[in-house]
């Protein structure tokens, strides 16, 4: 089998098997609405949540994510009803989170329609989390997303508040002192090392990564592509690329270069440069497996 | 058409009852684990999110549900599980220890092969378990549920091993080199279908998966 060229998504020598990368559509949720920040400040509003992930569902999106950037410091209510209202008119996965801090926490998000929910300040703060929520609702249902921002001592990284204009790329290097773990909605250091707790949280039961750039995200200068091969050459379980989408170009070097599983973006979406189903059309041109979306 | 859905607290059961609304909106859809219901549905959907183990023993503690389901299945009507719902189907599953199934359906349920991987390299994104996402689903033989290729979501780490694979009716690719059952089924005299896919995540393509499995026409 290997070498024959057939369809893109059949047999491919890069991909053998037919699991389509995924490309998610992110919906950062405040209040029910849809808002995006740049390095999760200055949020502005982009629509209301049902509306935008039913047209992202009709647009090609394999999975759409929520994630309730509010939650922490006020409650889930508003991102269980966002879901109740999307599951009626999305029939496609669903992930969210954001606040989840008990396994039944992540149960009422799981009976509001989500399939999978991701946890991220409250598994740091308590590991077993994961262990408890896998034990619950299966590996396949716990996603573990981790905020990771490259270490001060790495002089690019340290260039701080860039200007999302300024298209900067990431070194290619892996800073020498790694990446530190945000949490709170990447307000809190917290001193873990990235990968280290990446492989930790899969030992305790996450099924998935989600991986975002702090500094990258919302910049549109690109994924972090060295922190994306840390982390993916680190575990076995899929990693959701996340921070920094620019282009279908950037999605392409994550899974060719990071090792992701998936990518996840939301400002090239959302400003409608581009939509789930066009990116699916250059990931098809650069050999990369993607469903055929039926009618 | 009577349509009874199982609830084993699984967390998918909204999503389900969902899209059958979608695809049957005539239907009189029920949820529950009332054993008199479920003797009087024309369809039965055992949804199943979660580890083997777990809803195998929320099953078997209500053994008159159990009693329905096979007086159900051997009166012939159409039975379908999803994901764990499926699994559920085999003699036994490894999932979280060794535990007993419904043994409608031969074989055993195997956690998903993990390759060897050479340590400095990222494990190609095809071979991560557990397997998350859209694969194509090929037909190994003619079914009235799946009668051509389509894409349709998968989130699992354990599959159904069959011991006769005249029971596997479509597969689908995940490691190297074996295909894994997508759908299997139990289908003369009994008409009991397994999907190790989500349907009702599946977009335009589960519908109509699930349209063929409510359609008085196609499974009369």
């Amino acid at each position: 089998m290997a070498g024959q060229a057939k369809a893109a998504g059949e047999t491919n020598p890069v991909f053998p098997a037919s699991t389509a990368v995924r490309i998610i559509p992110c919906l950062d949720i405040a209040e029910g609405r849809v808002v995006k920040g740049v390095k999760f400040q200055n949020l502005r509003d982009a629509g209301d949540a049902q509306q935008v992930a039913q047209f992202y569902s009709e647009h090609g999106a394999d999975e759409i994510c929520f994630l309730d950037i509010t939650a922490s410091h006020k409650g889930r209510k508003p991102l269980i009803q966002v879901l109740e209202r999307v599951a009626e008119v999305c029939f496609v996965p669903l992930l969210a989170g954001g606040g989840v801090a008990t396994p039944a926490d992540m149960r009422a998000l799981l009976c509001a329609g989500a399939d999978k929910v991701s946890v991220n300040s409250a598994a740091v703060a308590q590991p077993e989390l994961l262990e408890a929520c896998a034990a619950q609702n299966g590996a396949q249902c716990v996603v573990l997303a981790i905020d990771a921002k490259r270490r001060a001592s790495d002089r690019r990284a340290s260039s701080d508040r860039r200007e999302p204009s300024e298209k900067q790329e990431p070194s290619d290097q892996p800073p020498s002192q790694g990446w530190e773990v945000l949490t709170h909605g990447g307000r809190r250091a917290t001193g873990r090392e990235a990968v280290a707790w990446a492989q930790e949280g899969v030992a305790r039961g996450a099924g998935e990564i989600l991986l975002t750039s702090f500094d990258q995200d919302g910049t549109r200068a690109g994924f972090d592509l060295p922190l994306l091969r840390a982390v993916a050459a680190a575990v076995s379980v899929p990693v959701i690329a996340s921070g920094g989408a620019g282009s279908a170009a950037d999605m392409i070097a994550a899974v060719r270069l990071g090792g992701a599983s998936a990518v996840l973006a939301a400002s090239i979406f959302h400003d409608r440069e581009t939509t789930p189903a066009a990116v699916a059309t250059e990931f098809r041109r650069a050999g990369l497996p993607v469903r055929e979306a039926m009618g | 058409m009577r349509v009874y859905i199982v609830d084993l607290a699984s967390g998918n059961l909204r999503s389900v009852a969902q899209a059958v609304r979608r695809v049957a909106p005539e239907a009189c859809l029920d949820v529950g684990r009332d054993p008199a219901a479920v003797g009087q549905a024309e369809r039965i959907i055992l949804p199943g999110v979660g580890a083997f183990a777990a809803l195998a023993s929320r099953l078997f503690a209500e053994p008159q549900l159990v009693a329905a389901l096979e007086a159900q299945r051997a009166a012939g009507v159409p039975i379908l599980g999803i994901c764990v719902g499926m699994q559920l189907m085999a003699e036994i599953g490894l999932e979280h220890g060794r535990s007993a199934g419904l043994g409608w359906i031969g074989g055993q349920v195997e956690a998903l092969a993990q390759e060897t991987q050479d340590p400095d390299q990222a494990a190609p994104h095809s071979l991560r378990v557990p397997r998350m996402g859209w694969s194509l689903v090929t037909p190994t033989r003619g079914n009235p549920l799946l009668p051509a290729k389509e894409w349709f979501y998968f989130a699992h780490g354990f599959a159904f091993a069959a011991r006769d694979s005249s029971c596997v009716l479509a597969t689908t690719r995940h490691a190297r080199p074996a295909d894994t059952p997508a759908l299997i089924g139990d289908t003369s005299p009994h008409r009991v279908w397994g999907a190790q896919f989500h349907p009702e995540k599946s977009g335009a393509a589960g519908m109509a998966f699930l349209a063929r499995f409510l359609s008085p026409v196609v499974l009369a």
